[in-house]
C-alpha cells in the first residue's frame, strides 16, 4: 500500500494547486462510489471534500458533538421558510457516515415510472440487478438477522395486528454491536460507509483526497469545463482561511448532494437553457407521531432502523400518481426528540421525562410522482450559499393527515397507552378513536405540523429527453461535456425508499461507463 | 460599554466567581439577543432545569446557542438576525408578543403566555418564531450531559474502538 495522500486544507500556509484526470466533488453515497472506481481504472482521482475527516476514533457518540462536526448546519438545516428540517451530512463520508444504515433498491415502481415518463429506458429491475449485487457485496448489504429493538418492534406488532404489510429491512453494517449510535459516526467501524470503504480504497490506489475545501465555481468555456475552485475552510468548519484549492482536469464528477451540486453549477453559471437546475428538488418529508407504551422501550438503543412498513406506499397501484408514505421509525436521542416536541414548560419537561417508554414513528411521503408535487427549488443567497425552497402542496398536506391516521392506528394498535402526533395542535390522545377523530381536524400547516427530512434528491434531473433533463442516462451533463452528476440529485422524483443504495448503484454503473469512456479516449 | 457588562441579568446572580458573559466573547448573538434568550430559557425549561442552575450554566448555555446559530446558512441566520432585531423592539414585544415589560423583568407567566401565542398563532411567521427560539434552546439544553438524568438517559456506552486510520 502507498502512503495515502491527505490533505486538510484548513492547514494551507499558501494556494494550492492541483492537476488530475478526474476531479470528483464530495466523497458520500456517490462521490464515493465514483472515486474508487474512476482510480482503479488507472486515472489519477482527487477528491475534494467540505467536512472534516473524522474516524471512529473521533466519535464521541454525543448528538451534540456528532450534529457540530459531521452535519450540515449542526443538524439544523432548514428550507427557506423554515418549515422543514433537514438531516444531512458533512464530512469525509458524507451522510453515509450519519445515516441509519437502511438499504434498498430503487422500488420497481420508481424505476417503470423513470423509464416510463423520464425516458430512463435502460432503469430496469434486471439490468440493474448486477449492479445492486455488487454494492451490496461490496458493502454487506443484508437483511438485520437480530431482534429489532423495542422501538421497531412497535411497527412490527402494530402491522401484524391490522394485517398491514411489514419487513425487515437490509443494513450496510458488518459485526455490527446493535449500539444504536449510526446517526453519531460508528464507533466500531461496523457500518460499512464510504469513510470505511470506497474512500480509502480510493487512497489505496493512489486517489488524493483534499478536505476542508468547499468547491466554490467550475470555470468553463466553450461547452467544456477546465478547472474549479474552492475555499479551505478552517479546522471548526465555519469560515474560508483565505486560502484558495484550485485543480485542473480532463473530467469533472458532481457528488456535492441535491443542495450541494446545484448550487455548484449555478454560482458557475453552468449552461440550462430550460431552466431546470435546481428545481424538483425532493425530500421525502417526514411527519411524526410518538407513543408512550406500557413497555419499556428505550429508542435511543439497538439498530436504530430495522423494521419498515410498505402498507401505504404505493395507495393508488401502478398509478404511482397517488401520494404514498413509507412507515418507518427514527431513533430517539435526548437532544433531537427535545427539539421536535415543540411545547415548552412544564408539559415539555414530562415528556421528556418519558423518553425510556416512547416509541415514534415517521412516514416518508413519496413525493414528485403526483403532478401537484413539483418539490422545492435551490436558490442562491447573496453570498452565493444555497437555501432551499420547498413549499408542502395540498396533495402532500393531505398525505400528512393520512399518515398521521396510519401511525397513531398501528401504534394503538401495538398496545400504545397514549398516541402524540407531532403537531401543535394535537395531544396526547388515549384511544384511536379519539385520535381519529381529532387528527380529522387538525389544521394542516407549516409550523404546526412538524416537519422533517433526510433525504435530498433532485435539482439535476436525469432522463432521455433533453428538454426535460439536464443529466442524460450514464450521468453526463448535456450541456458541458467533461462534466458528470452521480449523487441524489439525478433522481428526477423522489426514490420512495431510503436513498443510499439507490445513489451507490448509480453511481457504481455511470462511474464504470465513465471510466472505459476516459480509458478509450486516454 | 457592553463589553464589561453581563449579559446575563438578575435572576442567577450568585455564581460570583464566574466571569462575566461578554457580548465580545459571542460571534452571532448581540447583547440585547442575550436578554431575550436569557430570559426564556428558564421558560422554554421549566422543570429541566436542575435546582443548582446558576448564572455560569445559564452563560453556558448562551454560548453553546450562539456557536450552534453561527453554523447556520447565511440566509437562515440572516432571517433569524431580523426576527432578534424586531424582537428587540419595545412596541413589537408589546403588540406582537403582549409583553409589556422588557424581556429582562417580564415575568414567567407571562413569558410563557407569549411562548403559547406565538406557537398557536395564526400567523405563520410569528408560528416559525416560535420553532426557532424553541430550537436554539431545547438543542443547548439536552446536548448537555446534565439533562439526561430527568430523562432517563444514560449516556452512551464505553466501547472498545478498533484501530486503523481509514479501512477498506
Amino acid at each position: 500500500m502507498m502512503s495515502r495522500k491527505i490533505i486538510d486544507a484548513s492547514l494551507l500556509d499558501d494556494d494550492l494547486e492541483l492537476e488530475a484526470d478526474v476531479v470528483v466533488v464530495g466523497t458520500g453515497a456517490g462521490g464515493g462510489f465514483a472515486a474508487e472506481i474512476l482510480a482503479a481504472a488507472g486515472l489519477k482521482v482527487v477528491m475534494l471534500e467540505e467536512g472534516g475527516y473524522y474516524t471512529n476514533q473521533d466519535f464521541t457518540l454525543l448528538e451534540r458533538d456528532a450534529f457540530r462536526d459531521l452535519y450540515q448546519e449542526n443538524a439544523a438545516r432548514k428550507t427557506k421558510d423554515g418549515a422543514i428540517n433537514i438531516l444531512q451530512g458533512k464530512a469525509v463520508g458524507g451522510t453515509t457516515v450519519v445515516n441509519w444504515t437502511s438499504s434498498f433498491r430503487t422500488p420497481a415502481n420508481t424505476l417503470a415510472h423513470w423509464r416510463s415518463a423520464w425516458g430512463m429506458e435502460e432503469y430496469t429491475p434486471s439490468k440493474l440487478a448486477p449492479w445492486f449485487q455488487e454494492v451490496e457485496r461490496k458493502l454487506d448489504i443484508a437483511p438485520w438477522t437480530g431482534e429489532p429493538n423495542p422501538n421497531n418492534d412497535v411497527v412490527r406488532r402494530g402491522a401484524e395486528k391490522l394485517g398491514w404489510h411489514w419487513g425487515v429491512m437490509r443494513r450496510n453494517v458488518r459485526r455490527c454491536q446493535n449500539l444504536g449510535y449510526c446517526g453519531m459516526g460508528c464507533p466500531v467501524n461496523a457500518k460499512r460507509s464510504m469513510l470505511v470503504t470506497t474512500v480509502p480504497a480510493a487512497l489505496d490506489i493512489g486517489a488524493t483526497l483534499v478536505h476542508r475545501v468547499r468547491a466554490e465555481q467550475l470555470s468553463h468555456r466553450s461547452g467544456r469545463v477546465n478547472s474549479i475552485a474552492g475555499l479551505a475552510i478552517d479546522k471548526q468548519g465555519r469560515k474560508p482561511t483565505g486560502k484558495k484549492v484550485t485543480v485542473k482536469a480532463t473530467h469533472f464528477v458532481l457528488s456535492a448532494g441535491a443542495i450541494g451540486s446545484p448550487a455548484l453549477l449555478m454560482r458557475s453559471k453552468a449552461p440550462d437553457p430550460e431552466g431546470l437546475l435546481g428545481k424538483r428538488t425532493f425530500l421525502h418529508p417526514v411527519n411524526i407521531s410518538v407513543a408512550l407504551m406500557p413497555e419499556t422501550v428505550e429508542p435511543f438503543h439497538g439498530a436504530p432502523q430495522s423494521i419498515y412498513s410498505d402498507h401505504f406506499l404505493w395507495p393508488g397501484g401502478a398509478s404511482v400518481g397517488e401520494i404514498g408514505y413509507k412507515l418507518e421509525v427514527p431513533p430517539m436521542f435526548p437532544l433531537l426528540s427535545a427539539a421536535v416536541t415543540k411545547t415548552h414548560g412544564a408539559e415539555h419537561a414530562k415528556m421528556m421525562a418519558q423518553l425510556p417508554n416512547k416509541h415514534a414513528a415517521i412516514a416518508l411521503v413519496r413525493d414528485g410522482f403526483h403532478p401537484e408535487s413539483v418539490g422545492g427549488s435551490v436558490e442562491l443567497f447573496d453570498d452565493g450559499s444555497p437555501i432551499l425552497d420547498y413549499q408542502v402542496s395540498d396533495v402532500l398536506w393531505d398525505g400528512f393527515r393520512r399518515a398521521y391516521l396510519s401511525m397513531a392506528e398501528m401504534q394503538f394498535a401495538a398496545g400504545a397507552k397514549e398516541v402524540y402526533p407531532l403537531h401543535t395542535s394535537a395531544q396526547a390522545y388515549t384511544s384511536w378513536r379519539q385520535a381519529k377523530t381529532a387528527i380529522k381536524m387538525l389544521p394542516m400547516e407549516p409550523f404546526k405540523a412538524y416537519l422533517g427530512s433526510a433525504h435530498v434528491m433532485g435539482g439535476c434531473p436525469m432522463g432521455g429527453d433533453s428538454r426535460m433533463s439536464l443529466v442524460d442516462t450514464l450521468g453526463g451533463y448535456r450541456h458541458l461535456e467533461n462534466l458528470s452528476v452521480m449523487d441524489g440529485s439525478v433522481f428526477p422524483t423522489s426514490v420512495g425508499a431510503n436513498p443510499q443504495l439507490s445513489i451507490y448503484c448509480f453511481a457504481m454503473r455511470n462511474a464504470t461507463a465513465l471510466s472505459r469512456r476516459l480509458k478509450t479516449k486516454g | 460599554m457592553l463589553s464589561t457588562t453581563s449579559l446575563v441579568a438578575a435572576p442567577f446572580v450568585g455564581a460570583v466567581a464566574a466571569p462575566p458573559l461578554t457580548s465580545d466573547a459571542l460571534v452571532y448573538l448581540t447583547s440585547d439577543d442575550v436578554v431575550i434568550i436569557g430570559a426564556l430559557i428558564p421558560v422554554v425549561l421549566l422543570g429541566a432545569l436542575p435546582d443548582g442552575f446558576g448564572q455560569r450554566d445559564m452563560e453556558g448555555m448562551i454560548r453553546r446557542i450562539d456557536a450552534s446559530l453561527d453554523r447556520l446558512a447565511p440566509y437562515t441566520k440572516a432571517e433569524l438576525r431580523l426576527l432578534f432585531d424586531l424582537m428587540a423592539i419595545a412596541p413589537v414585544r408589546a403588540l406582537l408578543g403582549r409583553v409589556w415589560s422588557p424581556w429582562e423583568v417580564a415575568g414567567k407567566d407571562d413569558l410563557d403566555r407569549f411562548l403559547d401565542r406565538w406557537r398557536d398563532s395564526s400567523i405563520p411567521q410569528l408560528r416559525s418564531a416560535y420553532f426557532a427560539l424553541h430550537e436554539m434552546i431545547t438543542f443547548a439544553w439536552y446536548g448537555d450531559p446534565a439533562a439526561w438524568g430527568r430523562v432517563g438517559y444514560p449516556g452512551p456506552p464505553d466501547v472498545e474502538r478498533p484501530q486503523g486510520e481509514l479501512l477498506t
